[in-house]
């Protein structure tokens, strides 16, 4: 064994050449996957190192140095920590009471102090958003959003069909005015991320599958584009424990992929739209309905549709039993023609909850039945009139 | 060394590769390809350029390829791979050719668990950042250039034989199965050690006595089954399970190595489980890629 001492010790030198001097990268709370925490409750701070069993307060002071932010500053106080390797999570909480619904980051931490919410809450829904040449688009959007203002908006993927770094930036900078307006951002990603798929991970960081815990939802955000469109084995594992821990919570549900195909309600060939969700559908749609998911929020498809779990097209009625998994249409990117469903038009979906209980889900269009069935709601329309 | 340019270096790229995709319209792409395009010709052209293999050339390529791996790790650690980039694909190129050199110079394998602990400690490594895992590869063909390679004794060749192609073609098949699965977190790559190491200890002449004697066809069919039996959650034991299944394998493979067609049949078979893992919606197949989990 004397011979493997000299490739050993080379081996520790290679590693520290390559660790030092210390970084780190903060991959929770991220933006699109906040850390949402009423005052004194605790949340955790997760990082790694460049290098693996530095003491943690060595690697927590670099953190700070590298990111901007102290991990105790006004009532924010470190509760415990613990490490892996050279990953690091330390528990914070913050006493502060928190006037109105939220108190905003204010710093590098995606961290935001959750006040009073009210009864009524509106969550915003989108995906397949616009692209270069169409930025305007997207910033009517978060213009609307002022209006709207919802408690959190959920971004279901293919945020960047242009994976430049100038994309990015843009995309990120109407992040933060919705942030700036309180409106958190929670997203995942789609398959469109896949082609500039490190720089999405350095934006939005490496947990693509993760949990917001919102009020009275728990919000899973699922990364259906692995291979494409399916979960893996580990992924929906991590969905049915996320579901089987909630305390109480209303799950709430988003992945990029619809989970059923159009079935009898496809228009001619669903104009290359791609498939609906593969692998581990029917564990998804069984687990929803067995832990009482009200809504399972996707896109993809470039157009609205809305199934019930018996993967049945409902253009009949928006309002029946059980779990509602429901396609929204494009924010901003082209619009396809995929169901029977004749409507066409950018927009996003507007899901109203009553005390946890969903209400409303579909926006009533002219000369439609109240409540339309499926719509969701036509970009602009709450530009033009007041707030929802 | 063949090893070593195995399963830290080829199963890492790949591994990278279906993680970060390549683009074939960028020229990286192809830049990132030459260590493996080049395979088929290594043999030959290193005999027809016996300098290639002289001490200085072999050092300059360990050298080469240590630094490469060095400057790969630095730039990555902590980040991800923008597969388009040029210079990070010239870095992994220059880490591919350094180690193909010296593993080409080097094709007698060693026995003893010291090389399979080294391979099982940088894919542990893995866990703390991917990048680490070339880093094992560009130290190995340094010591490797240099002359500081700790040799074993060499290989005594089962009474078996498998075929050089289409096992490691199998390999490449069930291996990545955890990569695909775990995809961003690092369990991976306790995998990945859990599976040497267990190759390891199935090379330990105790087990081999027992081992060599089990026919072909009682390893073959376990490790195929391993491709569509996959408890997700008991993936130490699955990579246990598969580790011994090679590491029973290993000395069946004719000898001297063909370095080439263990790469290519490795390589062939992980591409063909990245796509049935992916996209292909074959009917019958789909239920059965997860199966187990």
């Amino acid at each position: 064994m004397k011979r493997w001492i000299l490739p050993y010790v080379c081996a520790v030198l290679a590693i520290l050449a390559v660790g030092l001097p210390l970084r780190t990268r903060l991959d929770a709370p991220r933006l699109g996957a906040p850390a949402i925490a009423r005052p004194g409750v605790p949340f955790e701070v997760e990082f790694v190192t460049s290098l693996p069993f530095v003491p943690w307060r060595w690697a927590a002071e670099v953190v700070e140095r590298q990111w901007g932010f102290r991990l105790e500053h006004g009532g924010q106080r470190i509760l415990g920590h613990r490490s892996h390797g050279n990953r690091y999570w330390i528990t914070l909480a913050d006493a502060t009471p928190v006037e109105g619904a939220y108190r905003r980051p204010t710093d590098g931490l995606e961290h935001w102090g959750e006040g009073t919410l009210p009864d009524r809450m509106l969550l915003v829904h989108a995906a397949d958003f616009p692209s270069t040449g169409k930025e305007a688009m997207l910033e009517r959007f978060v213009d609307e959003m002022a209006v709207v203002k919802p408690q959190a908006f959920l971004a279901s993927g293919d945020l960047a069909y242009d994976s430049s770094e100038t994309w990015y930036r843009f995309l990120l900078d109407q992040f933060r005015r919705l942030e700036a307006m309180g409106i958190p951002v929670i997203a995942c990603p789609g398959n469109h991320e896949r082609g500039g798929w490190a720089r999405f991970l350095n934006h939005f960081g490496p947990r693509t599958t993760h949990r917001v815990d919102l009020g009275p939802f728990r919000i899973l955000s699922l990364d259906s584009a692995h291979g494409r469109d399916r979960f893996t084995p580990s992924q929906f594992r991590w969905f049915r424990e996320q579901l089987d821990t909630r305390s109480g919570r209303v799950p709430l549900v988003q992945l990029h992929h619809p989970v059923f195909p159009p079935g009898e309600a496809i228009l001619g060939n669903g104009e290359k739209s791609g498939g609906p969700l593969f692998g581990f559908r029917d564990g998804l749609v069984k687990l929803c309905l067995e832990r009482q998911v009200p809504v399972v929020l996707t896109g993809h498809w470039h157009q609205d549709a809305v199934f019930d779990s018996s993967g049945r097209f409902r253009d009949d009625t928006a309002d029946f039993p059980g779990t509602k998994f429901v396609v929204t249409t494009a924010l901003g990117d082209a619009l396809r023609r995929v169901t029977r469903w004749p409507h066409r038009y950018h927009g996003y979906r507007l899901l109203s909850f009553e005390r946890g209980q969903l209400v409303r889900y579909t926006q009533d269009l002219p000369g439609q039945p109240s409540p339309t069935p499926i719509a969701s709601t036509p970009s602009g329309t709450w530009l033009r009139e007041s707030q929802p | 060394m063949t090893a070593t340019w195995l399963l830290l270096y080829i199963a890492c790229l790949v591994r990278l590769l279906t993680l970060y995709r390549l683009d074939l319209r960028q020229a990286s792409s192809f830049v990132l390809m030459v260590p493996i395009l080049l395979l088929p010709w290594m043999d030959r052209l290193c005999r027809q350029l016996p300098w290639l293999q002289s001490k200085g050339a072999l050092r300059v390529a360990g050298l080469v390829a240590l630094v490469s791996a060095l400057a790969l790790a630095r730039i990555l650690n902590l980040g991800y791979w923008e597969t388009h980039h040029l210079g990070l694909a010239v870095l992994a190129a220059l880490l591919g050719l350094g180690l193909s050199l010296v593993t080409h110079a080097f094709p007698r394998e060693s026995t003893g668990l010291g090389l399979w602990i080294w391979i099982a400690t940088w894919e542990y490594a893995g866990t703390w950042h991917p990048v680490l895992i070339p880093v094992g590869a560009g130290l190995s063909a340094l010591l490797g250039g240099f002359g500081l390679w700790p040799e074993g004794r060499p290989l005594v060749p089962a009474l078996h034989r498998v075929n050089p192609f289409w096992v490691p073609f199998l390999l490449g098949l069930v291996l990545p199965k955890p990569w695909f699965d775990y995809h961003l977190e690092g369990t991976w790559a306790s995998v990945m050690a859990a599976f040497a190491l267990t190759t390891g200890l199935a090379g330990l002449p105790r087990m081999r006595a027992y081992l060599d004697r089990i026919p072909n066809l009682w390893v073959l069919v376990p490790m195929a089954l391993a491709f569509v039996v996959y408890p997700s959650a008991w993936y130490l034991a699955w990579a246990m399970v598969v580790g011994l299944l090679w590491g029973i394998l290993w000395p069946r493979l004719p000898r001297p190595l063909s370095i080439a067609r263990l790469s290519l049949g490795f390589l062939l078979g992980a591409l063909v489980s990245f796509f049935l893992h992916s996209n292909l919606g074959i009917p019958y197949l789909r239920p059965l890629l997860w199966w187990g989990s």
